[in-house]
């Protein structure tokens, strides 16, 4: 890279060959241009700083690190290999061991233990009497952040009560899961630990979930 | 008329075997990079609940590519597009009629040699089938209309192109030193011994041209190092514009062509069908001392 001048330099001469040295003039040199005189100057496009003031040494010890790291990454991948390889085997022979050759959880068979904090399927919490507990205070469906729970407010005779949701749709192809349904209910009336993550169908109105269906 | 159909049915089963080795060479692909990735990989392909490892993943996977929709994009050129994944597997699948599985074997009078055709220049054939698969490559990156496969095919024209010199290079050494290019006599030179004791293998007579040609090889396979022309990460690949039955042609293509360099790898490299130090008659020890090979090894 800090050979282009030079070069440019001897490329002239030729050209120049028929001309005697001392007719044409000099070629405009920097001041101070030569081997490691020259202070820093801009970077020139298509060089990178950290490539500048290399030497051949330092190029070579750059090469071989990255030569060294290729290696060490061949070495880990073939770590994991022989190693899983190695225990997959002896469950094929029958030995039991502590570790396994995977990692993997055969999900349909195997179900990993869902947290206690996590965020399933809704359900309306029951009373006594195995009404919903909802007052139908419209919390839950203004907090909502994506729209999907609808609510029906009737009159109910009891004092305490005084409404209870004659309607109360959740659409679970709507809901985010984020839980602020829960949150905002002043009745505890509306929970997300049924456990349940398994909520695909086949249509839309599959995943409507109204009253019937949440109370379970 | 016996002619014909002995050579029909070697056709066959040698076209039935390397599919079949190209099928469960995909298998063996995902349980690998599972078992490097400390997954368990395919294993959920059963028939009747029965699911060994996996092993009948490849079938179910050939069903699905079979009954996919058969799309060809509105702003493809239809013809070409149609026809070079065809082009493509056709040029590796011919291939297999130059490679010797085998000596010759006597069944009543008639002796069959296990080779489709024993080409005087078989091994000059093989190369030039495998550089013609670059059409298919090209072709379906042009024909497809679209820049990436464009990019896709043309690296991949270059690399082939490229490699294909080092490739065929790397045999001159070995093809001077078994004065044949037919891959038969290729493969009975190597079954002498050098120094009486060494067989006489294409590794121990150029063991340079060897790791040329092995690396060669490898670029001529499209395989993760050097995939240029499919290059998931940059540019799609070649085959961006195909799916179904067509995209699995070219997949089926690559494996099908690490078999083909693999096999030529061997037929060049390692004795092709011979067991160093066993001839017709029996095993020979490089020490002079013979054992019948019913008997088993003895040491």
């Amino acid at each position: 890279m800090d050979s282009i001048g030079h070069g440019e330099k001897s490329l002239l001469l030729l050209l120049a060959s028929d001309f005697d040295t001392l007719d044409i003039p000099k070629i405009p040199l920097r001041p101070a241009d030569g081997f490691w005189l020259e202070i820093a100057d801009s970077v020139k496009p298509g060089e990178h700083c950290r490539n500048r003031h290399s030497d051949e040494y330092s190029r070579m010890i750059k090469a071989l690190g990255y030569f060294i790291e290729i290696i060490r990454g061949i070495l880990i991948t073939s770590r994991h290999f022989f190693v899983n390889m190695f225990f997959h085997i002896l469950k094929v022979v029958g030995i039991k061991t502590k570790r396994k050759g995977a990692v993997t959880i055969q999900y349909p068979e195997q179900k990993k233990e869902i947290a206690s904090r996590h965020r399933s399927l809704h359900r309306l919490v029951p009373n006594q009497d195995g009404k919903p507990r909802c007052v139908a205070c419209m919390l839950c469906a203004t907090v909502c952040p994506s729209e999907c729970i609808y609510i029906e407010a009737a009159e109910d005779p009891k004092l305490e009560m005084q409404k209870y949701p004659s309607k109360f749709i959740i659409d679970i192809g709507r809901c985010c899961f984020c839980g602020f349904c829960v949150e905002a209910c002043p009745e505890d009336a509306i929970r997300m630990d049924t456990g349940n993550i398994e909520l695909a169908g086949y249509t839309r109105d599959d995943l409507i979930y109204d009253l019937d269906k949440l109370l379970k | 008329m016996i002619e014909v159909l002995i050579v029909f049915i070697k056709i066959v089963c040698a076209l039935a075997w390397f599919l079949l080795l190209t099928l469960y060479l995909t298998w063996l692909e995902r349980k690998e990079s599972a078992v490097i990735q400390d997954r368990i990989g395919a294993n959920r392909a059963s028939i009747f609940g029965i699911r060994i490892i996996g092993l009948f993943q490849p079938f179910a996977d050939a069903i699905k590519m079979i009954f996919k929709e058969d799309f060809v994009p509105a702003f493809s050129r239809k013809f070409l597009h149609t026809i070079a994944p065809f082009i493509s597997f056709f040029f590796v699948a011919i291939t297999i009629s130059a490679i010797p599985f085998g000596d010759s074997i006597r069944i009543g009078e008639r002796t069959i040699s296990l080779q489709i055709l024993d080409f005087n220049v078989g091994l000059l054939f093989i190369l030039a089938m495998l550089s013609l698969g670059i059409y298919g490559i090209i072709l379906s990156g042009w024909s497809s209309n679209n820049r990436y496969t464009l990019v896709g095919g043309l690296r991949g024209a270059a690399q082939l192109i490229s490699y294909e010199v080092a490739l065929g290079f790397s045999l001159i050494g070995l093809i001077m030193v078994y004065p044949s290019l037919k891959l038969s006599s290729l493969v009975q030179y190597q079954g002498e011994l050098i120094f009486g004791f060494l067989p006489k293998w294409g590794i121990f007579l150029q063991p340079l041209g060897f790791i040329v040609f092995l690396f060669a090889a490898l670029a001529e396979t499209k395989r993760a190092p050097f995939d240029l022309p499919e290059a998931e990460s940059e540019i799609i690949g070649f085959f961006t514009e195909y799916g179904g039955l067509k995209w699995g042609l070219f997949m089926m293509t690559d494996f099908m062509e690490i078999i083909i360099i693999s096999t030529l790898l061997t037929t060049l490299f390692f004795g092709g069908w011979q067991v160093p130090w066993m001839a017709a008659d029996g095993f020979h020890w490089p020490w002079g001392e013979k054992s019948s090979s019913s008997a088993g090894f003895r040491f």
